[in-house]
C-alpha cells in the first residue's frame, strides 16, 4: 500500500504512513513510536469491533 | 503403542521451538514499538526509559502526523465500504458463472495481488493524469479500493461458496422475490465473510 500511495498522494496532503516516513527523514524521536502504537491499537479496535458484531471463529 | 510414537517427541520438541521462534519473531517489533513509545528519554529505545505520555501529547501536538492519521481513516474508512460493496457484487457474479471462464473470473479479480504494486501504480498514476484526477484524494481513494480488493474478494466468495445452492431454491420456491432471497438467506449467511472482508480492505489501506 505504501507505494501506492506514495505515487497517488495527493497535492498537500498524506497517510500516516507517509507522514511517518517524512518525520522520521529528520527526527527520530519516540513520537514515531506512538504513531505506530496508535495505528496498531486502530488495527486491533476494528478486530475487536468485527469479533464482537459478528465473531470472526464463524470466518473460517 | 507408546514404544512406537516415542520417537516423535523430539520432533514437537523441536516443532515448538520454531513455534515459539515464529511468535517471538512477529510479535519482537510490535512490543519494542509499543513499549518505546511509553519512554521518557529522547531517543526510541528498548527498554524504555521511565515511563510518560509526553511523546502522545507531541504526537497530537504535531499537525503534520494528526492530518496524515486523520487522512488514513478516512480512506481507510470509505475503502473498507467501497470494497465490500464491490467485492460481494463480485463474490455473487463469480458464484453464478461456471464453467471454464469462472477460473478466469477469478484470475482477473485477484490481478491487483499478482501485478507488482510498483506496476499497478505507475500505470494508474497515468491513467489519473489522463482522466485528471491525479494528485488528489479521489485517485489516491481509487488506488486504495483497487488494491484492497482481492482480500475482500477472497474473503466474501469464500464465505458464498459456502452457502448451499439449495437453501437459494428453497427461497424462491416459497415465493420470496430476488432481494428478499439475498436479504434475508444469503447476506445472514455471509455476514462473518463480509466482516472479515471489510476488516482485510481497512487494515490493509490503513
Amino acid at each position: 500500500m505504501y507505494t501506492i500511495s506514495l505515487l497517488l498522494k495527493p497535492l498537500g496532503g498524506n497517510t500516516l504512513p507517509l507522514a511517518l516516513f517524512d518525520f522520521l527523514t529528520y527526527e527520530f524521536k519516540p513520537t514515531a513510536a506512538a504513531a505506530a502504537t496508535l495505528s496498531i491499537l486502530l488495527s486491533i479496535g476494528g478486530v475487536a469491533l468485527v469479533q464482537r458484531l459478528v465473531g470472526l471463529q464463524r470466518a473460517f | 503403542m507408546t514404544n512406537t510414537f516415542a520417537h516423535q517427541r523430539p520432533v514437537n520438541l523441536g516443532f515448538g521451538i520454531v513455534i515459539v521462534l515464529l511468535y517471538v519473531l512477529l510479535m519482537a517489533p510490535l512490543v519494542m514499538i509499543i513499549g518505546a513509545s511509553f519512554t521518557d528519554g529522547m531517543m526510541i529505545d528498548f527498554p524504555p526509559q521511565g515511563f510518560s505520555m509526553r511523546w502522545y501529547i507531541e504526537f497530537f501536538n504535531r499537525q503534520d502526523l494528526v492530518d496524515g492519521l486523520l487522512m488514513s481513516l478516512r480512506i481507510g474508512a470509505i475503502t473498507a465500504v467501497v470494497t465490500l460493496t464491490v467485492a460481494m457484487m463480485a463474490a455473487m457474479a463469480g458464484q453464478a458463472i461456471s464453467g471454464r471462464l469462472s477460473g478466469w473470473f477469478q484470475l482477473g479479480m485477484m490481478l491487483p495481488l499478482l501485478v507488482p504494486e510498483l506496476l499497478t501504480a505507475v500505470g494508474l498514476l497515468f491513467f489519473l493524469y489522463k482522466i485528471e484526477l491525479a494528485k488528489t484524494v479521489t485517485g489516491l481513494q481509487m488506488g486504495h479500493i483497487l488494491m484492497s480488493f482481492p482480500y475482500a474478494y477472497v474473503s466474501i466468495a469464500a464465505a458464498i461458496r459456502q452457502v448451499p445452492a439449495s437453501l437459494e431454491e428453497a427461497s424462491q420456491s416459497l415465493g420470496a422475490t430476488g432481494w428478499q432471497t439475498f436479504r434475508l438467506v444469503i447476506l445472514p449467511l455471509v455476514m462473518p465473510g463480509l466482516a472479515m472482508g471489510g476488516i482485510f480492505a481497512f487494515i490493509n489501506s490503513f
